[in-house]
Formats: structure tokens, sequence, C-alpha cells
């Protein structure tokens, strides 16, 4: 058999090449399942309200501190965190229909994220029920080692319905700095979460 | 090799006829100059050297699982997803009965927070002598420093001093046994459908078999 010119031969392996780099190439294009089914992401700041399409967070207010009272016992005492307590209130509106299960996380710079405690009665946690067109105001909170508090953002998901595919979720950067956890460390006291529908109007005009 | 006397194999056939005029007690794998030869085997010896410093540059190969002996209480074992160091075990009375209960140490060291029934899923705990497995409802854990707080996840890297609490259905099998044996696996990372979040599970390696004496029995 008759060899074929060497140009055309090279011509082929680079035509190999081209098609290996090319199915590579598309691989990582490819969209991993989270990202097809995951969460639908709106992120903001502290300083203004978060809006997704089925609710709306705006975050008041941030404490850092190492202990936290709750009072909905009969003799409240100060519960110690295991490095840090971080106090996270907010004004939770649901835009369309009432949320009745949502998951929050504190997401640090690197991914790690925090879950809320379950200790307090008064914190807002996954079962408290956002009424539709309801302002609820509330606090989330989460326990940190202090030296993992880096950046840290509220993530909060409405998980609840039939299918929790492409839910809404709100990422709110915090905006806690070193001066934040330097600061005050005095107890916080949490109060019960509260609706205040009188102010729906202003949470829609926004 | 082929010693040229009796060509059985079709290899050693093929050799014969393709190359009948060489001298047939010459090695067909290694070349006739020394030099070469010598080049051969020095190549070899460099590619896996350099396929050695790769496997070990890409973490080594995963070690056997050798820790199935049973070791003294206070050593930590690591499943890859939490660090549980179990230090004493004892008979208690829980709410709904009698309960073995198990001082440990244990820190999620994951990036996201750990189901305690995580720790359930992944441990088993067997008495001896008798050998009966304790394979009643799944442990809970309570920490030291807040025993009356509900503890459903342990947030990552915070080492908690915690108490496992392992109902005991029938209080019989505590009579007689003076030692639990706590087996814990290795946790395994599998990706699940829905919202596409990874699902833990227990693994088939064992992080390691701390025999703990049970006080109070």
């Amino acid at each position: 058999m008759r060899p074929r010119p060497p140009n055309r031969r090279s011509l082929r392996f680079a035509l190999c090449v081209a098609l290996g780099a090319a199915v590579l190439g598309l691989q990582w294009l490819r969209t991993a399942e989270h990202g097809v089914v995951g969460p639908i992401d709106t992120e903001g700041r502290r300083s203004a309200a978060v809006a997704t399409d089925e609710f709306t967070v705006e975050v008041t207010d941030v404490r850092v501190t190492g202990t936290v009272t709750d009072t909905s016992g009969l003799a409240p005492q100060p519960v110690e965190a295991n490095g840090v307590w971080v106090v996270v209130w907010v004004r939770v509106t649901a835009t369309g229909t009432t949320l009745d299960a949502t998951s929050a996380e504190l997401v640090m710079a690197d991914r790690t994220t925090y879950s809320p405690s379950l200790w307090f009665r008064d914190a807002l946690d996954g079962d408290t029920a956002f009424p539709a067109a309801v302002p609820v105001h509330g606090a989330f909170v989460f326990e940190v080692p202090e030296d993992r508090l880096d950046r840290p953002s509220l993530a909060l998901t409405h998980v609840g319905g039939a299918d929790p595919r492409l839910a809404a979720r709100a990422t709110v950067g915090l905006g806690i700095d070193a001066a934040d956890v330097a600061g005050d460390r005095s107890g916080v006291t949490l109060t019960p979460p509260e609706r205040r529908p009188e102010e729906a109007a202003e949470v829609v005009r926004g | 090799m082929f010693q040229g006397t009796c060509p059985a194999s079709p290899v050693e056939f093929l050799f014969v006829v393709q190359h009948a005029d060489a001298d047939p007690r010459r090695s067909r794998l290694l070349p006739a100059d020394p030099r070469r030869r010598v080049g051969i085997v020095v190549a070899t010896g460099v590619l896996s050297v350099v396929a050695l410093a790769a496997v070990v540059a890409f973490g080594g190969l995963e070690p056997a699982d050798t820790r199935t002996g049973s070791l003294p209480p206070g050593t930590e074992l690591d499943t890859l997803r939490y660090r549980v160091t179990p230090l004493c075990a004892e008979i208690g009375r829980g709410e709904s009965g009698p309960e073995v209960r198990i001082r440990v140490d244990v820190e999620n060291t994951g990036s996201e927070p750990l189901e305690v029934s995580h720790i359930g899923q992944t441990s088993r705990f067997v008495l001896e002598p008798g050998g009966t497995e304790l394979a009643g409802p799944p442990p809970s854990l309570r920490l030291v420093r807040h025993p009356n707080g509900p503890v459903t996840r342990l947030q990552p890297h915070m080492p908690e001093a915690a108490v496992l609490s392992l109902p005991v259905e029938d209080s019989g099998q505590l009579e007689g046994p003076t030692d639990l044996v706590m087996t814990v696996h290795r946790s395994e990372r599998i990706s699940a459908s829905g919202d596409g979040a990874p699902l833990w599970v227990r693994g088939a390696l064992v992080a390691g078999s701390v025999t703990l004496p049970l006080d109070g029995g």
C-alpha cells in the first residue's frame, strides 16, 4: 500500500487532537445538576432590601456577641457561645404566598455554612411562617467559631411547597468587619418575632 | 526467552520465520547494543520514580483497612466528615427507659452543618461479651455545655464535648456485658438527586473500633 503523504497524516493527527480538546472543553461547559435545579439566587447588601420572586428580606441589624438570652422561658438564662453568637435581625415579607418553610444559613467567604441554633424559642427558624404581605421582624441566631467569622452573608431560601427545586434564595452580605467583632460584646436579649402589617406599604414601595 | 530448540508457541514460530538468520540465543526483547540496554534500564527506573512521585504528589494510596482491631478509650477516629473521640460509657436511665450514654469529643470537619443522624448512621455499638448489637432507635446527642438544648446539627469546625445517648429497648441486654465496642465507619459522599445537594452515607471502610468499659452495668 502506498504511504499517505506526511502532511495529510499530520492533518489527521491535528484534527484528532482538536476534537479531543473540543470534547474536554464541552464537558467543562456542562452545568452541574445543582446549577440546573438549585435555588435561584438574588444577591444584595445589608443596606438595602433584597427582593426575590417570592419574598423580600432586609437585614436591619447584626450583632456579634458572647451571650444570648431568650425571654420565652420562665427563668431566662444567658447562654454562652462556643465561639461567638452572630445575631442577624431581619424583616422578611412574603410577596406571593405564605412562606411556611424556609432555610437560613450563614455563609462565610470560603463557602463554609452554618445553620441557626435551635436553642432559642424567640429566634426565627425554618418553621417560622411568614404570612403573605405582612412584614415579620425577628432574629436568626448563629453560633460560629470566632476565627471562622469571615465576611459572612445571610442566605435565606424558601424551601416549602411541593417542589424544592428552583427555590427563591436571597443572599445578603452582612458587612461585618473586625471592628464589629472586637466591639460591643454585651449580651443580646432576644424578643419574639413580630408581625408588623402597618409596614407593608413601606416594603411594597421599597 | 527463546532457546531455539523447540519453536512451539506462535510467537516463537513467527520469530523464526522472520529472523531465520539471527542468532537464536539472542533476546528479542532487549537490543543487542549494551549501551542501549543500559539506557532502557535507566529509562525504566526514571519512569518508575516519576510515577511513584506522582502518586505521592496526589496524596498517595489509600491505606488499607488496618484499624479494625480494638483501640483504647480516648482514641480519635476520623471519618473524613467528622472526628469523634469516645471517652467512656455508662448505663443510665433516659425518658423512655434504659440507655447507654457515651461521652465523646466530636467535631464536624466539613464545611456544612453535620446532621447528628449521620453520626448514628456511621457508628455501630456492640455489647461485649455477648456480641449483642444495639440496633434500636438512633442515638441522640446533647452537648455538655448546654445539656437541655436540642442538637440536630453540629456546626463546622466547632469541637464539642458531648454525650451520645443510645436507647436500649430490651433492658435484659445490659445484664452481663462489661464493655461497649463502638465501631465508626468512614463517611462517603454521594450526589443526590432533587436539589442536587450532596448526601453523606456510611462508607465500607472502618475508621476504627474503640472498646469502652461500661460503667453502671
